[in-house]
């Protein structure tokens, strides 16, 4: 795929009446064709982000390209992006035809034409048969469909899905996970899609955008970010960690729980204290003298596919283990794991400097 | 939303208050300071200052208070009944239905019914008690303005107790309270601002009705309504009548501060 | 189960039996023949045949209805563009202001509003009948209209104007195809309050109406001054035959409009 920019936000700040800053000095490039997460805590700005590419707000300060042309001032009825709603937003005086007709109505689009892309778009979402429908009487996942095949019928260019699948139950979610994975391929438009849940962003996206406090923590593709967490929040937002403080001995050596241990990070200084992160599902259990690291279970909580411990070494760091083999409570047990297994994270690293430092890794013919 | 298309809504409604609010309020002010040949004087509120004015205005008030209180009193219990039951929308509907009969019709159904051979007569002779004189007495002014103004009780009431969660009587009960005991400590606070508000709806205009005076009550009752009616319509004194009428906005505005829920119910 | 007390049911009859017993009395005697309503001689229309023979009561009718038709298209008008303008105010002050300004002739009891605007078109130089009597309506009618749709502009998710928006609608297409749509039930219940408060009102027309104008309540208490006449009785049924379409149509249109949105929580 041709790299291909289409959205472009350079420095772009947000703040509400003087209040606190929602964005700040936010840059981020959007190519097209791909499938987009931001994600992060609520008021962490990403649906902020939304609204700014929607134009239902206007940047403080900064530039937001759309295809090369400053789009600040577009007002959102004259923008190529189209929005599905959290709450869907569908009108609830029409039925689920106008509803998907109304942008065409608006431009005014002749009558047989707006027939054919109404009932392409309600074939697209498999709701073909349902134009009749009044919306109340849509169930939350038909109007989750009807709501993005209202965006789609007028073929924008991007579109944006704030939280859309929030409202639905479990099941459902991961139905229309698969759903608008397929959707976005078969379109092949871009998709911004605005979250909090970790899960449903490492599930869908080619690429996410971490977010906290207004600032992007870390971007990358699901694996990248799940692999190699830049700091504590991203480690501790994407999935579950063990972080523990620790110190870099020397390359490709460090220690933390009070022993030394082999990695495979580089490029440190010596003794430079550091964090250290080990995902539970990487830890495994094995006897008191052939773990690595001792540790005394705490507590276990059955989880379905595997079991959820809770350990505490001698230093009393607490240790989360995901195993398929099951432990007794108040049992002294080793954990073991392997060199990778362990994430190096500096203290206050920018993603700048971070992937400066992965990329000397490959340099030395390190392949993550 | 551009500004010009702000102002498209607003110059209307603007116009409305700045014309027939504000100025209004304005000119019974001003006209207050004036005497019957167009002298500016305070005699006015001098004159509203004498025992027989202040007669006047403390009956006005203590028939308000009886109304609402026998408002209060009847309007509390059906409104809590009527929650309580199966069809509590429609027995609502039919309280609010007579409120939506033109009071005159309502208020000239009772000089028949009271009347010396009228039916509450005959009712009062078959029980033995003897026909009355009821027409043109307190007890007939009294009665027909609770009837009157019942419906604008029960329904904040009424409204206060539907929106109660039920969960919060049981969990009362579930810590020990009695049902009184409930009712004194759950029930009733949080149905205070209904109350409030039923109590604003009745006793404002109870202050200032002049047309059930006029019919049922003879002259015998003479409410601040009835002053201000007096003098604006037959004595022509707008100077005194706009007098009384700033006393009665100045009640008005007091008794709104003081059970202030009315606010925050429109917000 | 709990066993059920009989006195909140008797209690809640006998409410319901004074409530409408004035009404049905009225009623009852408008087909008495022997024309008082104390003791019923006998079956018949006449009443009612002298009503519609009566041409001077019949233009009065005629009046009533046309004002109220016209006060309350005018005032839905302007109430609704004045609801807008409050809603889409940025600054909390100037709503609050708006809010607290519009809520001013709703609890002002009526003499004060009837004195008043009896000042206001002397002082304007207005000649009191029909201009007046209809200005007054649209005045009193504004801010009940203002109440009415409010809840529905508010209740109203901000993403449905973003979503109009983000498919191409402009300004007008917004308010056209999206916001009157949706606050239409609102629109709709408030041109029927002004309907009923400009059809029920007596104390406003009573102080600015002049020689030779009147509407239906003016005339049925000075009818009723004069004491009793079993035309008022026939009037008053059809009176309240009336009221009853009207509110059964407003319930129809509420209950529609109620049942769709209940519809869309059931899901």
């Amino acid at each position: 795929m041709t790299k291909e920019v289409i959205i472009r936000f350079d420095h772009v700040t947000k703040r509400y009446d003087n209040d606190a800053v929602v964005l700040d000095h936010v840059s981020f490039e959007i190519e097209r064709g791909k499938f987009y997460t931001l994600l992060g805590p609520s008021g962490c700005g990403k649906t902020t982000i939304l609204r700014l590419i929607a134009g239902f707000t206007e940047a403080s300060e900064g530039d937001i390209y759309f295809n090369g042309k400053r789009m600040n001032n577009v007002p959102a009825n004259k923008r190529q992006v189209n929005t599905v709603f959290q709450d869907y937003a569908l009108f609830p005086h029409l039925n689920v035809y106008e509803n998907v007709a109304f942008g065409l109505r608006i431009k005014k689009v002749k009558n047989s034409e707006i027939d054919r892309r109404v009932k392409e778009a309600l074939r697209f979402v498999n709701l073909s048969g349902y134009e009749k429908r009044e919306i109340t009487e849509m169930s939350g996942g038909q109007r989750q469909r009807v709501a993005i095949a209202r965006a789609i019928v007028n073929e924008p260019e991007v579109i944006l899905l704030d939280e859309p699948l929030s409202a639905l139950d479990l099941k459902l979610r991961t139905e229309m996970q698969y759903e608008l994975r397929d959707l976005q391929k078969r379109l092949g438009i871009t998709f911004i899609f605005v979250t909090h849940d970790q899960e449903e962003a490492l599930a869908m996206s080619d690429e996410i955008f971490v977010l906290n406090q207004g600032k992007i923590q870390q971007s990358g593709t699901p694996t990248d970010i799940y692999d190699e967490p830049i700091n504590r929040f991203v480690a501790d937002f994407i999935g579950e960690s063990n972080i523990v403080p620790g110190k870099m001995i020397r390359d490709f050596e460090v220690e933390f729980a009070g022993k030394v241990f082999e990695c495979v990070d580089q490029g440190l200084n010596q003794n430079e204290s550091v964090d250290i992160v080990i995902r539970p599902e990487d830890l495994e259990i094995t006897s008191w003298n052939e773990g690595k690291i001792q540790v005394k279970v705490d507590s276990q909580l059955f989880r379905g596919v595997h079991y959820e411990m809770i350990c505490y070494d001698e230093a009393q760091n607490e240790w989360l283990v995901h195993s398929t083999k099951k432990a007794t409570v108040g049992e002294k047990i080793g954990l073991n794991f392997e060199p990778e297994a362990i994430h190096v994270m500096r203290l206050g690293e920018t993603e700048e400097e971070f992937d400066k430092r992965l990329e000397s890794y490959q340099e030395a013919g390190y392949e993550q | 939303m551009n500004n010009k298309a702000r102002w498209f809504y607003l110059l209307p409604y603007v116009l409305w208050i700045g014309l027939f609010v504000i100025t209004p309020i304005l000119l019974v002010v001003y006209y207050s300071f004036f005497d019957l040949h167009g002298n500016f004087t305070l005699a006015n509120y001098e004159k509203l200052f004498t025992f027989v004015y202040m007669k006047m205005i403390a009956s006005s008030f203590w028939y308000a208070f009886l109304i609402t209180a026998f408002c209060l009193i009847i309007a509390y219990p059906a409104a809590y009944f009527i929650t309580k039951t199966k069809y509590k929308q429609l027995l609502l509907l039919l309280v609010i239905l007579p409120s939506w009969i033109n009071l005159l019709l309502k208020a000239y159904a009772f000089l028949g019914i009271f009347s010396t051979d009228g039916a509450a007569n005959n009712f009062l002779e078959a029980v033995g008690i003897g026909a009355q004189q009821i027409l043109f007495t307190d007890f007939s002014f009294v009665f027909v303005s609770v009837y009157i103004f019942i419906p604008f009780m029960l329904l904040p009431i009424f409204n206060a107790l539907d929106k109660l969660n039920p969960a919060l009587i049981d969990a009362s009960r579930d810590l020990g309270a009695s049902a009184w005991t409930t009712f004194r400590k759950v029930v009733f606070p949080l149905t205070l601002s209904g109350v409030k508000s039923g109590v604003q709806a009745v006793f404002i205009p109870a202050l200032s009705l002049f047309m059930i005076t006029r019919l049922i009550a003879g002259n015998r009752v003479i409410t601040l309504g009835t002053a201000i009616e007096q003098h604006f319509l037959v004595t022509q004194d707008w100077g005194m009548g706009s007098a009384i009428a700033v006393f009665l906005i100045i009640t008005m505005v007091v008794i709104m501060i003081v059970t202030g829920t009315r606010k925050r119910g429109v917000q | 189960m709990k066993k059920k007390s009989v006195w909140p049911r008797v209690y809640l009859a006998f409410i319901f039996i004074v409530l409408y017993a004035p009404i049905f009395y009225l009623m009852f005697y408008s087909f008495n023949s022997g024309g008082t309503m104390n003791n019923f001689e006998g079956f018949t229309l006449e009443w009612y045949k002298e009503l519609f023979g009566d041409k001077r009561l019949l233009i009065i009718v005629l009046n009533t209805i046309i004002i109220a038709l016209l006060s309350s298209a005018i005032s839905t008008i302007i109430g609704v563009l004045g609801a807008l303008a409050i809603v889409y105010m940025r600054k909390k002050t100037a709503k609050q202001a708006l809010l607290s300004f519009n809520n001013v002739l709703i609890v002002s009891p009526d003499v004060i509003i009837g004195a008043s605007f009896l000042i206001l078109f002397t002082m304007a130089g207005i000649k009191l009948g029909f201009t007046s009597v209809l200005l007054s309506h649209i005045a009193f009618s504004i801010p009940i209209v203002v109440i009415m749709v409010l809840p529905k502009l508010q209740e109203m998710s901000s993403s449905l104007i973003d979503a109009a928006r983000d498919l191409g609608a402009g300004h007008w297409d917004v308010l056209s195809k999206v916001v009157l749509p949706y606050i239409s039930p609102g629109v709709f219940a408030g041109f029927f309050m002004a309907l009923t408060y400009s059809l029920d009102d007596f104390a406003v027309t009573f102080f600015v109406t002049g020689n030779g104008f009147s509407t239906l309540s003016v005339e049925i208490y000075s009818l009723a001054r004069r004491g009793i006449s079993l035309n008022i009785n026939a009037l008053s049924t059809l009176l309240f035959l009336f009221t009853i379409i009207l509110v059964a149509g407003y319930y129809f249109i509420m209950q529609r409009n109620s049942r769709s949105a209940g519809a869309g929580v059931q899901k």
